[in-house]
């Protein structure tokens, strides 16, 4: 107690070097949260905005021979792929049934090529939250000719709510095929790319147009409450899938080995249905590269500045002892020991350190709300990918808070140590006869 | 008497020549496949003109050669842009049911398959190919009709295999020559994807060639394809002509 008021006493003595010392760990913390978070943030809204819209975290393709011999990925309404991956999933994750193609929008003279992907409305309530919609209403079962697509396509092909347009495609038996369309919503740019990666169609009707039944999928879209960890469970899926006598694609080592192991499928030497597992890293690696690309960059920069206020207090710290040495050595004589030397400097600058945290931590809430609300407008560039609504997402995780506090009281105290034992063993006698 | 034999051999006569003449759902797509087939090998040159609607219509020159399954127990063709400049060079490759696309610049091959369209046209890969409507298609409907002035069968084709571009098919067929004139591509759900009109033809070596072809997109309004052919010989082609290496080294 009586070397935290000396200490108090100390820090309110010299307030200008206190302060400007606490601000410059305030300045590092907050950087270390705020690029630390916007990492994080970013990943989270690629992965989650990917996921939602075009293949979930974990996405499940049967692959098999059609009746004319040509391999697609097609599931039956009574493939027992659903209940199994009910059972493995339980309430850790969703399972929402797709069918997917590629097709060509045409109005008239003008086409453009897109993913189509068929859902059922009902059970999509994430991706209507994810969708926002400058006009017209989400897929319902009422009219199954509907189609959600985004503001770009919708203006270059010079399309309206109520329109009709032509959908060109062909058969999962690769036969040309067409459907009609009716424009029931416009997807609001806001999502950048991710707003026209994919158009919605009902899957009853997306199924029609690919020749298959309205209950049949060519997709399994499974969605996880934790992104974080998509490979190490679509292993577990695929084992537990695996230990049940489950036809399965083999799971890649890398990408070289993923494309040949699906040109060994075609070898048609097999029947039946084989079922292939990728998680979302699998399906967009260089999101995760990205991701780990971010992350590098935030712990090399917190090494930096964490190096930057080792040295930054403990030259401080060198200074202060310096002009404090008549004193040091006044309250040796008077009786202080060398201990009781060390744990007020030490005290000292934690005061000051556990200052700069919380200015720190403020700084960065306060900064990140900023960042948060500005509106970069990035358009359908790559960037616009790692936006929400045109929007930096932070991913304020209180753990990083504490942990960056806690890693700054304990870079202090190190960088403390040293000044401080040297000043321990300042002489009484000589510091005095300094004073004389 | 001698008036009966006369009238009898005249009666078989007869009988024999409308034997040879009579077209069936039956016979029709082979007869078809014969006419448009060869039994050799086939070279031209075609000039190819793509309309693309908004834009200037673009031209390219081909050549073309092309052998049937009969030759080497697979079909091969071969196709390589001679003009313009900036398309030269380029060449398809087709083997049995494998498809190349050559690019001179990058000096690549890349598969292909029978169902893309070449040089971005409205005409594809199996489009150069032989014809093939006995093995791919059955008959559904036959009727009697004409096409302007000639006198035609008008024949509902729907695919029995999965090779196909188009699941229904109704082909203008001529009376006189058997030479399908028109053909109308329909989708699974019964829409109008494409036509192909043949209206000139040229007789060389006893057989029937194509002069000119019109592709045109029913889809797409204002997009379509004119083809003309020139130079038809159907001279024995050497070997190593179907081969990637002498697509790459007439590339250069």
């Amino acid at each position: 107690m009586r070397y935290l008021h000396v200490a108090v006493k100390n820090v309110v003595r010299e307030k200008r070097r206190s302060l400007l010392l606490a601000g410059a760990i305030a300045f590092g913390l907050a950087v270390i949260i705020l690029v630390g978070s916007l990492a994080d943030g970013i990943m989270d809204s690629f992965i989650n905005q990917q996921a939602g819209m075009i293949s979930g975290h974990v996405v499940v393709k049967g692959y098999r021979y059609s009746s004319r011999d040509s391999l697609v990925s097609w599931m039956e309404e009574g493939d027992p792929i659903f209940q199994e991956s009910k059972e493995f999933f339980g309430d850790s994750g969703r399972i929402n049934l797709r069918s997917t193609t590629m097709g060509t929008f045409i109005n008239g003279s003008e086409a453009r090529q897109q993913m189509i992907m068929g859902i059922d409305p009902m059970q999509e309530d994430d991706l209507k939250e994810l969708l926002i919609l400058d006009e017209g209403t989400f897929l319902s079962d009422e009219n199954k000719s509907g189609i959600l697509i985004s503001g770009e396509i919708a203006e270059e092909l010079g399309l309206k709510i109520g329109d009709s347009v032509m959908l060109k495609t062909r058969t999962l038996e690769g036969v040309n095929n067409v459907g009609d369309l009716v424009i029931q919503g416009i997807i609001a740019d806001d999502l950048g790319t991710v707003s026209s990666m994919a158009s919605f169609v009902h899957r009853s009707y997306l199924n029609e147009v690919l020749g298959i039944s309205s209950n049949d999928y060519t997709e399994l879209h499974i969605f996880l409450e934790d992104n974080k960890t998509t490979d190490a469970v679509t292993s577990d899926f695929w084992n537990y899938l695996k230990n049940k006598n489950t036809a399965l694609v083999d799971r890649p080592e890398n990408r070289q080995e993923r494309q040949e192991i699906l040109a060994r499928l075609t070898t048609h030497d097999w029947e039946g249905i084989r079922y292939q597992l990728s998680s979302l890293e699998e399906t967009f690696p260089f999101v995760y590269v990205i991701g780990i690309f971010l992350n590098g960059t935030s712990v090399l920069i917190m090494i930096i500045l964490m190096g930057i206020i080792l040295v930054g207090i403990s030259n401080t710290l060198r200074m202060m002892i310096f002009e404090r040495k008549k004193e040091i050595g006044t309250m040796r004589a008077l009786g202080m020991q060398r201990g009781a030397v060390v744990k007020s400097f030490i005290l000292e600058m934690q005061i000051i350190a556990l200052i700069g945290v919380i200015m720190g931590a403020l700084t960065a809430l306060v900064l990140g709300v900023i960042i948060e609300s500005i509106n970069f407008d990035l358009g359908h560039t790559f960037l616009s990918l790692f936006l929400y609504r045109g929007h930096f997402t932070m991913s304020f995780l209180p753990f990083r808070f504490a942990l960056s506090g806690v890693v700054i009281l304990f870079l202090v105290w190190l960088a403390s140590l040293l000044p401080s034992g040297k000043a321990a063993k300042v002489d009484p006698a000589k510091a005095i006869h300094s004073i004389s | 008497m001698k008036h009966w034999i006369i009238t009898i051999a005249a009666i078989l006569g007869l009988g024999l020549q409308l034997g040879a003449q009579t077209i069936t759902e039956d016979n029709i797509l082979s007869r078809i496949d014969e006419k448009l087939n060869f039994q050799s090998d086939f070279s031209c040159q075609f000039t190819m003109v793509t309309y693309r609607a908004g834009s200037e219509p673009t031209t390219q020159q081909m050549s073309l050669f092309s052998r049937p399954e009969e030759i080497d127990g697979e079909e091969k063709f071969l196709a390589i842009v001679m003009k313009p400049d900036i398309d030269k060079g380029t060449g398809y490759l087709g083997q049995g049911d494998n498809y190349w696309i050559y690019d001179p610049e990058s000096r690549r091959f890349s598969h292909s398959s029978a169902r893309d369209s070449v040089q971005d046209s409205d005409m594809n890969n199996d489009d150069l190919g032989t014809a093939n409507f006995e093995d791919d298609y059955k008959v559904t409907a036959m009727t009697e009709g004409k096409l302007g002035q000639i006198d035609c069968w008008i024949v509902d084709l729907e695919a029995i295999r999965e090779n196909v571009d188009y699941q229904n098919i109704k082909l203008w067929v001529g009376k006189k020559e058997l030479l399908p004139y028109k053909e109308q591509d329909f989708s699974l759900t019964g829409t109008l994807m494409r036509t192909v009109l043949a209206p000139k033809w040229s007789l060389i070596e006893g057989k029937y060639i194509y002069r000119q072809v019109f592709f045109v997109d029913e889809i797409r309004r204002g997009n379509k394809t004119i083809l003309l052919f020139d130079n038809v010989s159907l001279s024995s082609l050497p070997n190593h002509l179907f081969t990637k290496a002498y697509l790459e080294g007439s590339s250069r």
